[in-house]
């Protein structure tokens, strides 16, 4: 051997050494940490509770559920998880990953939840549904709207080429296939246009990290309704107020993708003001207004409308109305009901998903003159609980 | 348990590894011993008496065969058949009753009973070292091992448990007694440890995912180009995957002062099939070629029974990957084309390396759509858009995945080759501090990745 | 020359001893993981109603009605259901227990559930964070005829006492 062979070797054989030293720091240091870090129960960042340590049986063991639920425990629990979380995304981000549990990371800050046509099926029932319940009541109006996401509205700022499906065909063939049903007492209302238009100014429909759309989204909508509800929206006038300025929502927790931008969440207040009360019917609890400052502060300020979701609301107003409205909703409706409350003496506002009464029983008995069904297509297309309650028990027979 | 968990890494790695070093010399095969177990029993724990049972019925059978080769070789012979019968009994019940009786049920045989039985992990490797220790005393090749400690502990130990290498005893058989490891030499195996766990982590589950997302896009987005994307993406995550847990058991092997054999070599940058299979699962292959193709007569035979052969032995390696028909075709895709290299093209394809490289490459990429392909529909729809059937050459969304994926696509090509690996050492040697820097960050990029694993807060794909 | 022999003879005979318990064993411990232990017959929806009690959750007895609109199987079509739904429909807590007639039937009943689990999750994710707690700790128990989805505030209490009920 010569010497430099020697110096050679004896060199790697030190790296080695080092090596040796600082793999076993590694490991120890963490799991040193590991055991003394403090539990948490909850993750804000994602929602949901964290994982805790397993109790040990007899029978858990022998099915393996127990060795899972330590991963689950061990990994909820790491030491500074969310940092562990920012660095993988940050690895991700400079890898140039477009896509996480359905999201794509787009232009300009916005996060767009993706629209994959799986089963076609579902929403054609849904659809059905609701034209046979419409049938029945031929002297109520009805309003069919569909709202548009971001992946439609705003496909511009999708990554190029990004594999999603054309909400634009799907909602044209919805569209044929209301009309084919031919019912006179309904109509389809569709913002599409408006928004399309809007977003060419440049305002702000969506925001950027949440699936909702903003409250400036739902007043066109409002106003895209109001024309066809023949409502006198044009008179009436809104306060703004912006509640939350350092709004990120839904989308960055589902993806674990951080949007380095944030959105503000404003209300718009009838001026004058119409006085509302809201009773949330299974709750049996009666509140003033539309607005809750504990959904705001929470974890999810969107829920700054009513709270959140709840089976069946009613709210009554004291606008110089006759008509009563009934909705069929989902959360995309919380943030535009306000609009409506200057126009209704009273709304009924149903979400199917958690909704367990009869609703023939509520339509025929409540007085109601107006019938809206409002949903962001993304749900509309997956839910399936529209179609079971409008059907009753009898039908699936 | 798999080495790329938060269990092993933060809580039974530190565990083994300080009971390990605190234990006196004598007690540390007990240690190993006692820890592949538990390693073992983790998630399956019933199928430790299978793996007890194992280690007894091969120790003692090495044993009867041992005694009675010098004298009574027909007797021994028979011990023999009994065992390697045994073994194989247990595989083929745990690994393909469930299939073979499904077959049979399916064409009317009503009368086979249908069990539930989950796969024990890793039954195929251990089966196999214990059919290799049991041929090799038979042939005179090892001395049988008297000690049952240190057999069960050839059989189980962890670091290549579940997932290979598998290692003849003749590689261990003097480690099994006397071992010694330095601080280099465990410095040394954390450096393949962390190469496995990097390749992965950061490579294997990263190309896994572009391959998932590229192969259940809907019909309206499929093209020709999309679907190489993706069969690369899948080509390289399973060379990552497997290779990245071999370079990890073998890591961890040298931290206990195990020497496992190497079981990788670049496959992709073969030339040819035949030098393929040198370099991919290099201990399975000359598994078979010991235990199967030689004692069928290898190529010393006629021509007919070569052919023969080449396609019992590729059969039967397909299906040691798994139970299924696609195994079987994707084993006997590399029977006939080997066959094809042999007789066929063998010295007319030119001198030079390149050709022979990118042919090689990507009839290797279109045999992993037969193996990953479970569904023999979605197989030839898959492959069918490889070939432009149904679907065209490219579209947006090709656009879309290229600037997605190149990068980790290109870092998977690079990574496959012998150039990183000489620079890293040349490097490392030269430069101290940043390449300690550099292992430091990749591990806490790993671990980022494994903990982002458990962010989920739409969890319901779970269930 | 003769005790020699005896004692060949003998060793032989030891061997195929060991011979015969091996393949026995391996038989045996394959019988061991794939039979079916027979389980008790039990009054179905009695054994609910006492689970339901373990636990302070918000439930109540359904009717087989609402057992097809959820999840889509008919009670008729088994041997016997139990089955607790949520109080209202922002609860989480249910029990399902169906001894099936046939096994084949078990797969489509797991299927069932499940379906009816994920379609909980898509309405409670985001939203009920309690909830996805609950149905996160899904379990589904089938032992012989018996299929049980328990999704509660304490899961493994209302299983352990469930398997020791059909104890046979």
């Amino acid at each position: 051997m010569t010497d430099r062979e020697a110096r050679e070797r004896a060199r790697k054989l030190r790296f080695f050494r080092l090596l040796g030293i600082v793999f076993l720091m590694m490991i120890f240091l963490l799991s040193f940490l590991r055991l003394v870090w403090p539990r948490k129960s909850y993750s804000a960042q994602e929602r949901r509770s964290l994982a805790q340590l397993p109790e040990m049986t007899t029978e858990n063991l022998k099915n393996g559920t127990f060795s899972n639920a330590m991963e689950d425990y061990l990994a909820d629990q790491f030491p500074a998880r969310n940092v562990w979380v920012y660095l993988d995304e940050l690895r991700g981000h400079i890898m140039g990953e477009k896509y996480s549990q359905g999201v794509y990371r787009s232009g300009s800050g916005y996060l767009i939840e993706e629209f994959k046509r799986k089963d076609d099926a579902r929403a054609a029932k849904t659809t059905k549904a609701v034209i046979d319940y419409l049938r029945e009541y031929p002297d109520i109006r009805a309003y069919f709207m569909l709202i548009p996401n971001a992946s439609w509205i705003l496909k511009d700022k999708l990554p190029k080429g990004a594999p999603i499906d054309s909400q634009e065909e799907w909602y044209a063939s919805w569209e044929q296939e209301v009309r084919n049903a031919g019912l006179s007492n309904l109509t389809v209302v569709s913002p599409v246009q408006t928004f399309i238009d809007e977003t060419k100014l440049d305002k702000q429909i969506y925001y950027r990290t949440d699936h909702h759309w903003t409250t400036y989204g739902a007043y066109v909508g409002a106003k895209t309704l109001a024309a066809s509800m023949d409502l006198p929206f044009e008179n009436q006038n809104w306060k703004q107020v912006q509640v939350h300025s350092r709004f990120q929502g839904t989308l960055m927790s589902k993806s674990g993708f951080y949007s380095r931008t944030a959105d503000a969440i404003e209300l718009y207040l009838p001026e004058p003001e119409i006085a509302c009360v809201t009773n949330y019917k299974e709750q049996q609890k009666t509140l003033p207004g539309l607005y809750s400052s504990e959904g705001l502060a929470g974890d999810d300020p969107y829920e700054v409308f009513f709270g959140g979701n709840y089976p069946w609301l009613n709210i009554s107003t004291n606008a110089k109305s006759n008509r009563k409205l009934l909705i069929f909703k989902d959360s995309y409706a919380n943030a535009m009901i306000g609009f409506l409350c200057p126009f209704f003496s009273e709304i009924h506002v149903v979400d199917p998903r958690y909704y367990t009464g009869d609703i023939r029983t509520l339509t025929a008995s409540a007085g109601i003159t107006d019938i809206c069904f409002l949903y962001n297509i993304n749900t509309y297309y997956e839910d399936g609980s529209l179609s079971l309650i409008l059907e009753g028990g009898e039908a699936d027979e | 348990m798999v080495f790329s968990s938060m269990t092993y890494l933060f809580v039974f790695l530190p565990m083994v590894l300080l009971a390990y070093f605190v234990a006196p010399e004598k007690a540390r095969n007990m240690v190993l011993l006692a820890f592949s177990l538990i390693f073992y029993a983790w998630g399956e724990p019933v199928y430790i008496f299978l793996m007890l049972m194992s280690i007894t019925v091969n120790y003692v059978f090495g044993r009867i065969i041992s005694n009675n080769r010098a004298n009574h070789s027909r007797y021994a012979k028979l011990n023999l058949g009994i065992a390697v019968g045994w073994n194989l009994l247990a595989l083929g019940i745990f690994k393909y009753y469930p299939f073979v009786s499904t077959q049979l049920r399916g064409v009317g045989l009503k009368f086979i009973p249908a069990m539930k039985l989950l796969l024990p992990i890793g039954i195929s490797f251990y089966t196999f070292q214990a059919i290799s220790y049991l041929v090799d005393i038979y042939r005179n090749q090892i001395k049988v091992q008297r000690g049952f400690l240190k057999f069960a502990l050839y059989i189980t130990m962890f670091p290549q448990l579940i997932a290979g290498p598998i290692v003849r005893y003749e590689d261990v058989e003097k480690q099994l007694t006397k071992r010694k490891v330095t601080l280099a030499m465990f410095g040394n195996g954390g450096e393949f440890f962390l190469r496995g766990l990097i390749k992965k982590v950061l490579l294997a589950n990263q190309l896994g995912a572009l391959y998932v997302q590229i192969e259940s896009l809907g019909a309206g987005h499929a093209s020709a180009m999309t679907a190489w994307i993706g069969a690369f993406a899948y080509t390289f995550q399973i060379y990552f995957d497997f290779s990245g847990y071999s370079d990890m058991a073998i890591g961890l092997g040298k931290m206990f002062g195990f020497r496992f054999p190497k079981n990788f070599d670049y496959p992709y940058t073969a030339t040819s099939i035949t030098s393929f299979w040198r370099r991919w699962h290099i201990s399975l292959s000359s598994w078979f070629r010991e235990y199967v193709y030689i004692p069928l007569g290898g190529k010393r035979v006629s021509p007919g029974k070569h052919v023969r052969n080449i396609l019992i032995v590729w059969m039967l390696t397909g299906l040691w990957h798994g139970a299924g028909w696609n195994f079987i075709l994707w084993g006997l895709y590399y029977g006939v084309l080997l066959l094809l290299e042999k007789y066929v093209i063998h010295d007319r394809i030119s001198s030079h390396p390149w050709p022979g490289r990118i042919l090689t490459f990507l009839l290797v990429t279109l045999g992993w759509m037969f193996f990953v392909h479970t569904d023999f529909s979605e197989m030839l729809t898959y492959v069918g858009h490889m070939f432009g059937v149904g679907c065209t050459l490219a579209n947006a969304t090709t656009g879309y995945f290229i600037r997605t994926g190149l990068l980790v696509l290109l870092l998977g090509a690079f990574f496959s080759t012998p150039v990183f690996h000489r620079l890293n050492e040349q490097f490392a040697v030269k430069y101290y501090t940043v390449s300690i820097a550099l292992r430091v960050l990749m591990f806490m990029l790993c671990v980022a990745a494994l903990v982002y694993q458990s962010y989920n807060p739409f969890l319901y794909f779970r269930f | 020359m003769s005790g020699q022999w005896d004692i060949e003879k003998r060793r032989q005979l030891y061997i195929v001893a060991f011979q015969v318990v091996a393949v026995t064993a391996l038989l045996v411990f394959v019988w061991f993981i794939a039979h079916e232990k027979k389980y008790k017959e039990v009054d179905v929806p009695a054994l609910v109603t006492e689970l339901s009690a373990i636990t302070q959750d918000e439930w109540h007895e359904e009717d087989a009605l609402s057992l097809k609109r959820r999840f889509g199987l008919a009670a008729n079509d088994f041997a016997a259901v139990g089955y607790f739904g949520p109080n209202s429909n922002m609860d989480a807590a249910e029990l399902l227990l169906v001894r099936v007639n046939d096994k084949s039937q078990v797969d489509a009943v797991v299927e069932a559930m499940k379906n009816r689990v994920a379609y909980q999750c898509t309405c409670f994710n985001g939203y009920g964070e309690d909830q996805m707690t609950l149905l996160k700790d899904v379990r589904y128990v089938t032992r012989g005829y018996y299929v049980f989805m328990i999704i509660s505030s304490d899961a493994s209490a209302v299983e352990r006492e469930f398997l020791k009920q059909i104890e046979p």
